[in-house]
């Protein structure tokens, strides 16, 4: 008798629901990528070795080809709030979208003979990397506090799974393991916060909680310790995700254990999503608070870039320096965040876009290294400018333009952000950035000294700082196959033909390689496309001046 | 009760679950605590979802539902993976990364 | 009445935490957040969140649970060393700083609805029907970015945890085998035809080193 009235409520219901609009052009970019990583996904199941192999990598370029195709469409169209309030499809979300899938398309042709999507099986590896690139996408276009904690999610998840992928060495599991319980702790930090500010505003969309924060200043719940709590313990969770000090610790030991791939993934395109949500979250969600974040935020930020140089001094491993690199690089993208103008919304995003140029050539050569005399020691680079001259350069360009010479785009990155520090009154944080350019100099320099020294000069550093698998036997005559069991492994499982080839690289590591090295000199020179297309990113956020 | 003895609850638990993070080395129960963290994180969105009378914070505390089930999904995938290799479950004693 | 069943369910949840924290066998550790999960699902049913709490018993305590449960068996979690000093001194201070600041947020927060009973309660508030109705309106997006979050993990066990032939035993595959560096001889028809038992008593004699042929090169195509 009680099954009366239920039924009848639950017609009515039913009857009563409507979805919301889901509008499919602006939902694009997200769709491609998740329609893509169940495609690889199936494909990666079937029994031929051939097709696995080579027509899911295959696919997996086309699937993020076509989500850079969707992007580009929909670039500079009028903003739009999307699926009721969830996402925002704006020209910074769009940026850091291309951004990301731009390193994912690196990522992918540096796996292409690695070790880790064979062991993973193909069809995940390269599905549950298109799920991480759709994580980031989600991450940069949310609106909504729980999308937001859903799309960083959906972008960790699949990376602590990859991280792990090379299963026959213990240093990559235990990277996996690492990096998800950091990342875990981050995540739960991150949760607590934001269901502070839940709390505080009684609104989970960003515009909301924007305008019940804009509608009450001057008093009241501005500057209230719960809000101020929340927004404390979300800057930690984000911190933990870009890796900015104190929470970094992570970083260089997770970098060196994944399979490289992987880390030249997780190092631009984890980063470049969350410097954009870090923007967005701060610079329109809470802008309102902007006096109370902004102190914390530039302190962080130059502890960060100190320690980070520091850090990256004394280490001997390329992965690792470039972890610590990248730990600094974090803090050069914040401070841009701290001055809260569109000036340091452009400047931020553009340093996000140099950032990936200057890092995908280098990560492609350190895959090389790794094929080559097995181990990422800088030692190793020894000769490097003789055997390959395409990827010695690429690399010295790459660490001149991450050190900021003039010349390359990490110069004119890094002036973009001592102009719009000194243009919004964060002066002193300028000098901080500066200072740690400078320190960064005495280890990109070491590299760029590694590389060109003759492996006559280098020998004995190579023996000394390596041991017996790398350095001077390799480079300093043709590959001896069977002259270490490593170097014979790495060979043959390229399944490339032993030989000068070998050691000149793989065709799809010098293209990425030259093509990222080149434009690092190209946009260089040449920055103004460049200026334009970040433009964009400052304009989207509503209500900076 | 007043809403602010939940909260009193779901910060200590918060805490709690930080410290068990810190102190334990076992990875096992390090995913236990961030459970921890977690839980305490739904518990005080559900309480703000009662305070404002408005169903989004139960939405949020069920996604973290989600979420938490997935990370523990994966982390004990690791675990297992780890054990068959016979490396030692500690934190501390992975030491394959230091230096 | 309510306060009753407040005191009790928050003490049993702390009691739980604590218990998952301190205690040193992992196995208790799981029945202790079982414990805390309960207690936790009666604290969401004071707070009128119905769907949430049965959630919580028959996912969370019944299901994630379960595959602790399993996993501890499996991997055998045992008793623990203590962890190091500094850490062990450091993360109870930490902790209570953090309880210390939290706790000033709330006391201090001048919001008016902390200290009071929450809002009017509304016919259907918290009911599945209602959290049905929002997930497919307006909390759609999450709640399918929720779903493929869940086939993430279901793929990331799988590739973890699936055993791998002959990884155990940590055997090298054919093609590794192959290209590995071998003595002198080996696999070739010299070796066939005695010429190597003949070296080796030389080298015996005069002790000399093997020779190594790399792998790819002439002599290793006759190896089957």
């Amino acid at each position: 008798m009680n099954a009366h009235p239920y039924a009848m409520s639950f017609l009515l219901a039913t009857a009563h629901i409507h979805g919301p609009h889901i509008s499919w052009a602006e939902l694009s970019p997200i769709a491609v990528l998740g329609v893509g990583a169940l495609v690889v996904l199936l494909v990666g199941l079937a029994s031929s070795q051939m097709v696995r192999a080579r027509l899911v990598p295959t696919l997996t370029l086309v699937a993020i080809a076509g989500a850079i195709g969707t992007e580009i469409w929909r670039f500079s169209h009028a903003p739009q709030t999307i699926v009721a309030g969830a996402l925002r499809i704006d020209d910074l979300a769009l940026i850091a979208d291309l951004v990301c899938a731009v390193a994912a398309v690196a990522a992918v042709l540096l796996a292409w003979r690695a070790r880790a999507p064979r062991e993973a099986g193909q069809g995940e590896f390269h599905s549950l990397m298109l799920f991480s690139l759709m994580g980031m996408a989600v991450l940069v276009s949310a609106q909504d506090l729980i999308t937001l904690f859903l799309g960083l999610e959906l972008l960790s998840i699949p990376l602590y799974v990859l991280c792990a992928a090379e299963y026959r060495r213990e240093g990559s599991l235990e990277a996996g393991l690492k990096y998800l319980i950091i990342g875990s702790v981050g995540s739960a930090t991150l949760v607590y916060g934001l269901a502070l500010i839940y709390g505080a505003t009684g609104q989970t969309g960003f515009g909301a909680v924007a305008h019940v924060l804009a509608s009450q200043s001057g008093g009241g719940l501005l500057g209230d310790p719960l809000l101020l709590t929340g927004i404390a313990l979300v800057i930690v969770g984000f911190a933990f995700k870009a890796s900015v000090a104190p929470f970094h610790q992570w970083t260089p030991d997770v970098y060196e254990g994944a399979p490289t791939a992987i880390t030249a993934f997780m190092a631009t395109a984890t980063k470049a999503a969350a410097i954009a949500v870090f923007l967005r979250f701060f610079d329109f969600t809470l802008t309102a608070e902007h006096v109370n974040w902004a102190p914390a935020l530039a302190a962080l930020a130059s502890v960060t870039i100190i320690v980070g140089n520091v850090g990256a001094l004394g280490q001997s491993s390329l992965k690792r320096l470039l972890g610590y690199s990248g730990v600094a690089q974090a803090g050069y993208m914040l401070t841009g965040l701290v001055v809260g103008t569109r000036l340091g919304v452009s400047a931020t995003m553009f340093y996000v876009v140099a950032y990936l140029l200057m890092n995908l050539g280098a990560f492609a050569v350190i895959v090389h290294q790794e094929r080559v005399s097995g181990s990422d020691r800088m030692a190793a680079l020894s000769g490097l400018g003789r055997r390959s001259p395409l990827l010695a350069w690429s690399l010295t360009i790459a660490m001149l333009a991450l050190a900021g010479i003039p010349g390359t785009i990490g110069f004119i990155g890094k002036v973009q952000l001592i102009h719009s520090l000194v243009n919004g009154g964060y002066g002193w944080l300028a000098i901080v950035l500066v200072v740690g350019a400078m320190i960064s100099l005495g280890y990109y320099l070491r590299v760029v000294a590694a590389i060109w020294m003759t492996p006559a000069d280098a020998r004995g550093v190579a023996v000394a700082g390596a041991g017996p698998l790398a350095g001077a036997p390799v480079a300093a005559f043709p590959p001896i196959a069977g002259g270490s069991p490593e170097a014979d492994l790495q060979a043959s499982a390229g399944g490339g033909a032993l030989g000068v080839e070998r050691l000149t690289g793989d065709p799809e590591l010098l293209l990425v390689a030259g093509v990222f090295g080149a434009l690092c000199i190209v946009f260089g020179v040449i920055p103004g496309p460049v200026f334009e297309f970040v433009a964009h990113a400052g304009a989207a956020l509503v209500g900076l001046r | 009760m007043a809403l602010d003895w939940y909260l009193a609850v779901s910060a200590l638990i918060f805490c709690i679950g930080a410290g068990g993070v810190l102190v334990r080395r076992n990875p096992l129960v390090v995913l236990l605590c961030l459970e921890l963290m977690l839980n305490a994180a739904n518990l005080a969105l559900i309480t703000f979802a009662r305070m404002h009378g408005g169903e989004a914070g139960q939405i949020f505390a069920l996604i973290v539902m989600v979420v938490a089930a997935c990370e523990v999904t994966v982390g004990l995938g690791l675990l297992v993976a780890i054990s068959r290799r016979n490396l030692p479950i500690d934190v501390d004693k992975l030491h394959e990364l230091n230096g | 009445m309510s306060v009753v069943m407040f005191f009790l369910a928050a003490g049993a949840a702390i009691i739980g935490a604590i218990g998952v924290v301190t205690l040193r066998n992992p196995l208790y550790s799981v029945l202790a957040l079982v414990c805390h999960l309960v207690a936790l699902a009666a604290l969401f049913l004071l707070l009128r969140a119905e769907f949430v709490a049965a959630a919580q018993v028959v996912v969370y305590a019944g299901a994630v649970m379960v595959l602790y449960v399993f996993v501890v068996a499996y991997v055998g979690g045992g008793e623990e060393v203590s962890a190091g000093s500094t850490l062990r001194i450091l993360g109870p201070l930490f902790a209570l700083a953090l309880a210390v600041e939290l706790f000033i947020a709330l006391l201090g927060s001048a919001l008016s609805g902390i200290h009071r009973y929450g809002a009017p309660y509304k016919l259907g508030f918290g009911t599945p029907e209602q959290i049905g109705r929002l997930f497919l309106t307006d909390y759609l997006f999450p709640f399918e970015v929720a779903s493929l979050l869940l086939l993430v993990a279901a793929i990331g066990a799988v590739v973890l945890a699936r055993r791998r032939r002959g990884l155990e035993e940590g055997a090298l595959e054919l093609k590794d085998l192959l290209a590995m560096p071998r003595p002198a001889y080996t696999g070739t028809i010299a070796e066939g035809v005695g010429v190597r038992r003949v070296r080796e008593q030389l080298e015996q004699a005069h002790g000399g080193v093997t020779e190594v042929v790399p792998a790819g090169a002439p002599g290793s195509e006759e190896q089957s």
